[in-house]
Order: C-alpha cells, then structure tokens, then sequence
C-alpha cells in the first residue's frame, strides 16, 4: 500500500537540484500545482473512508447474479415502427422499444442506409455514418434557403455571448476587421486611380 | 412543444416540435422542469457522434412532472416528480439484469456498443432528450426513480448522470485505503469523482486540467490536489516525479473525446477524423499510473477508434475500468450522502438558462465563458 501524508511534503516533493534537467523536465512543485486547501490529515476530510469497506459500495460486484440466459429477456409488448428504423447486423432483431426520433431522408439516408449494411467493427459503417451527418447538414441548409427560412447562424453559434465574455478578442477582432476593411477600400481606390490613368 | 434542436456542429437552436406520445404500454410521458447540460453534450455539440442527425433534440439529464403513463405502467402516476437516469433501460435483458443497466440490450437497435441514452444520437437509439418541455420515457416501471421528498430538485438533478457517474469512477478505481488517485478533467465529472475518492478512502487526489477557475472550484470542493497541466512541458514525467517516480495507483479519464493538451492528437480526430476526438487524456492517464495500477475510462468516447497506448497498458499491466455509468445502482447509496452531507451536488451549478436561451448557454458551457461549471436549462419562457 502506498501511503502519502500531506504533512511530510518533502516525501513527495522531488527536488533535488543535482537531478539533470531534460527538455521535458519540470521543476517540482509546478508553478501550476497547488495543495493549498488540501489538509494535512487527509482523514480528516467530511466523509473520508465512509465507502471503505466494499460491502458499501454499490458496484460491488459489478455483475449481479441472474439466471437470464438470453440476450432479450422475457420482452412481452413489443413498440411498433412506423417510420425506417435502422438495426444493427449485430442485433437479433428490432429492439422491443427504440427512439427513432429523427427518421433518415435524402442521400444521407440513403448512406445510412448502406451504413447499416455493415458489422460495428467496420470502418465504413461507423466513417459512413459521420460522412451522412455532414451531408445531413448540407441538405438541410440547402433546403432551409430554398424554403427562405435561412439559419441564423449568429444566434444559433451565440456569437453575441461569445464576444460579451471575451471582450479583448472581440476588440482584436474588430480591430483586425478596420484594418482588412481599410486596406480593400485602399486597394480598391488605387485600382481605380490605375484605370483613369 | 418547444424544444432544443440540433442544426450542425456548433450550431443549436429551439424549435416547436410534436408532443411525444405513448408508444409502448410501459412508456411514460415526463414534462421536464429542470434539465441539465452535461460535458458529454459537449462531444454531440462538436458533431464527434456517429449517426447525429439534423433535428435531434440532446438532453440526458432531466427531472420532471409525469403526466401520463401507459397501461402497464403500475409504479409511477400522473403527478409523481422523477429523476430520470440517463440510461434508457429495461430493467430484464441480459445486462440490466445483472445491474449493467448502461448496457441495456433493448432499447437501442442501431449499435450493440452503446447501450440506449435520451439524447445522445441514433447510435445511441435515437431517443429525443430532456432539453425540451416533454420527454417520452420508455420502461417507467424501471428506469424512472421518484425523488425523495428530503432530496432537493437541483440535487436529484445532477443524481441523474454527473454525480452517479463520478462516484462511479472512484468505485471503477477499485481504491484502497491510502492510495493516489489522478483525475484527468475539472469538469463536472472529474470534481464528483475527486469528492467520491475521499469517501473509498484515497489518500491522494491531484485533479488535472488546464482552466484556473475549474482547478481553483475543484480545490475547494474536493478537496483536491490540482495541476495545471498547461505549465508542464512533460505532464506525464512530472506526475512521476510528484509520486516518487512510482506513479499513481489509480488513473482516471474524465475527459473523454473533447481532450486538450496534444496538436497531434487534436489534428488526427478534428481533422482528419481518424480517430474519435482527441484521446490525450486517456493517453495521458495510461502512462501516468504505477505500473499494476489501475486507470478508468469515465470520459465519453464514441465506437470508433481512438490513438490510444494499448502496448503500455499491457507491458504495465494494468487494469482497465471502464463503462457507461448504471445510474439506478448508486441511487440508494448517493441520496444517504446527500443527506448525511458527505456531497452536495447542487454547488457545482453555475448558470442558469430558459430553454428559449440555449444556444447561449451551450456556448458559455462549451467555450467555459463566465467561469462556468455546470448550467441548469429551465423550460418556459424567461423560466431563468
């Protein structure tokens, strides 16, 4: 058993200036280390050792007995799809309950669709999966402007809230925006000089 | 009703969405009166899980009111305030009935490697969350837990993932008495499995992260040793050299898919999206624990692969814990330590925002604005 004692520091705090030191070496302690509201006596800690004895911890064991022996259970009422639910090839079956919340549509579904055709170990189910969500997003983009409901990606980012709590970058950013700005009117200004001359 | 929708990676917004509706006899109808964002929304938030669809509704920790159940329902009724633990589950498969209820094998038919979870994408089962004004429920007469009348809401609320989660890291940790417990994450997560170490025993708890304010709550909170790992050139060689070159008993990931702390790392899952997120701290986690330790995978990850050091896990010999938490499991036990307050959950909430606002509050959580640890999402207009 390794045992620390907050009142022997020294034990664990290495710091012998003959040690070499290597790129990767740190000082000890780091100016990042703090054990300031750590006391001495660590048992002194409210509750300290009060799931000691395993008997008080709940996952102990972590598999309970059971004599269930199939993968299901006794099911009973099984939920009934009505829309495209996609199974796992590792499922026996359609689960008895499932959420189906979003059903699949478009070319994305079709690629979830082609997605599922395969085990979970594969890399074109799971790579297959992240490519339809991307394209998921582009179709609905592409269908919110063609319905004129177009996202407003400044809410839906709350780049309001980000600027309001990071008032330097907001600062930087608009100071960095004046200068792009001004150097286009810049360039543009000259460009049309260059033209009459 | 309204409810939190999801438009593309950092994008969400609050839309009218139908009224779930029982579906199964043993389903019921919750409306929500307090839901929580957790760190692991963060990795939906970003866009890491597989299988995320445009319009899905997140949403994992959740209280409220029943308001309807279906006909075989007989151990909840309308009226009955429920917590809601995050695992969809049954109750009677293979797993739940050996108490892995995280690992339900009938709630979720698209992915046999993840159980079912509200709100956490179609590999996950595609069940809508609680970040809403309803939620359907499946298996009431098992999942749900009404809350005790001596349990505050803001407390039952964290009991449904968050705390349950933490404490069930320290237990993964198999801690005995006296030994050093490293904990990756300040975040929610990590600060209950810091509070929860204490109570197995520990006898060390150094909790790493690189924002001051989290490492500054967690001290206290704790209480806990912290490092800031963004001063370390070598985070791995100073956590040997503060154990004596031995390194810890007990490692503990709660970082998950959302690392900081590794370009390589970061460009191989943001990307290139050749691995699932950033693994570093589970990297990380590996290479500090003593050789015969143990290290504990708490940190959401999704299936696909991760960079991780398979080979120092085995020239070490080390245990590998890890597991969605069984929420139902550490109920009894967490309400006896709220109560004799050896935890108090609450404390950790931050901010606190209406539904209408989420968008706001996703990026305060995500961005770690305004000294965030953990907000509160209150359904109903102008509800915070």
């Amino acid at each position: 058993m390794t045992m620390y004692r907050y009142s022997e520091q020294q034990k664990w705090t290495v710091s012998d200036p003959s040690v070499k030191r290597a790129v990767g070496d740190d000082p000890v302690p780091s100016t990042g280390h703090s054990t300031a509201n750590v006391p001495a006596d660590y048992r002194t800690i409210q509750g300290w050792g009060v799931d000691l004895d395993p008997a008080d911890r709940p996952m102990v064991p972590m598999e309970l007995p059971s004599t269930v022996t199939t993968v299901r259970g006794d099911v009973g009422a099984r939920q009934v799809p009505h829309t495209k639910v996609h199974v796992s090839i590792e499922q026996p079956d359609l689960t008895p309950v499932f959420g189906a919340s979003v059903p699949p549509h478009g070319l994305s579904g079709m690629l979830r669709d082609y997605a599922y055709q395969f085990g979970e170990a594969s890399n074109r189910h799971w790579m297959t999966l992240i490519l339809a969500d991307r394209i998921d997003v582009a179709e609905h983009l592409i269908g919110d402007v063609f319905r004129g409901e177009g996202d407003n990606y400044i809410a839906e980012r709350a780049w309001t809230t980000y600027l309001k709590y990071n008032p330097g970058r907001t600062k930087r950013w608009v100071t960095l925006g004046a200068i792009a700005l001004g150097a286009i009117a810049i360039g543009v200004a000259v460009s049309k000089s260059r033209d009459r001359d | 009703m309204r409810a939190m929708t999801y438009r593309g990676p950092f994008r969400v917004r609050v839309e009218d969405k139908p009224d779930p509706e029982i579906q199964h006899p043993n389903d019921a109808i919750v409306r929500v009166t307090r839901a929580a964002i957790c760190g692991s929304d963060i990795h939906l938030y970003h866009g890491l899980m597989p299988d995320l669809r445009v319009g899905e509704t997140f949403g994992h920790e959740f209280i409220g009111i029943v308001e309807e159940v279906g006909p075989a329902v007989e151990n909840l009724k309308a009226g009955d305030k429920v917590l809601v633990p995050f695992n969809v589950c049954c109750g009677f498969c293979y797993f739940c009935s050996r108490g892995l209820y995280g690992n339900c094998h009938n709630t979720n038919p698209s992915a046999t490697a993840a159980g079912g979870m509200y709100g956490y994408s179609h590999t996950c089962g595609g069940w809508a969350g609680g970040q809403a004004e309803y939620v359907r429920v499946p298996y009431a007469n098992f999942g749900p837990e009404i809350i005790p009348a001596d349990i505050s809401d803001e407390d039952a609320l964290l009991c449904t993932d968050a705390l349950p989660t933490g404490y069930h890291a320290a237990q993964m940790g198999d801690i005995k008495e006296g030994q050093s417990v490293l904990i990756f994450g300040a975040g929610p997560v990590g600060i209950f499995a810091a509070r929860s170490a204490w109570l197995m025993g520990a006898g060390r708890v150094v909790v790493v992260d690189h924002l001051d304010y989290r490492l500054e709550f967690v001290s206290k909170y704790g209480p806990a040793e912290t490092v800031n790992f963004a001063h370390l050139k070598d985070p791995v060689v100073y956590f040997k050299k503060i154990t004596d070159y031995l390194g810890f008993d007990v490692a503990i990931d709660a970082v998950g898919a959302d690392g900081s702390g590794s370009a390589m790392q970061a460009f191989a899952g943001f990307g290139l999206k050749a691995q699932a997120g950033n693994a570093i701290a589970l990297h990380w986690a590996v290479n500090s624990a003593r050789k015969g330790g143990t290290i504990v995978i708490i940190g959401a990850y999704g299936p696909p692969m991760n960079l991780a050091p398979v080979g120092s896990i085995f020239n070490k010999g080390l245990t590998v814990h890890a597991n969605q938490c069984p929420v139902k499991r550490q109920l009894p036990r967490l309400f006896e330590h709220i109560r004799a307050g050896h935890i108090k959950p609450s404390e950790i909430f931050t901010h606190r925002f209406a539904l209408e606002d989420i968008a706001e509050g996703y990026r305060v959580f995500t961005s770690k604005l305004d000294g965030c640890i953990k907000p509160v999402v209150i359904p109903g207009r102008n509800a915070a």
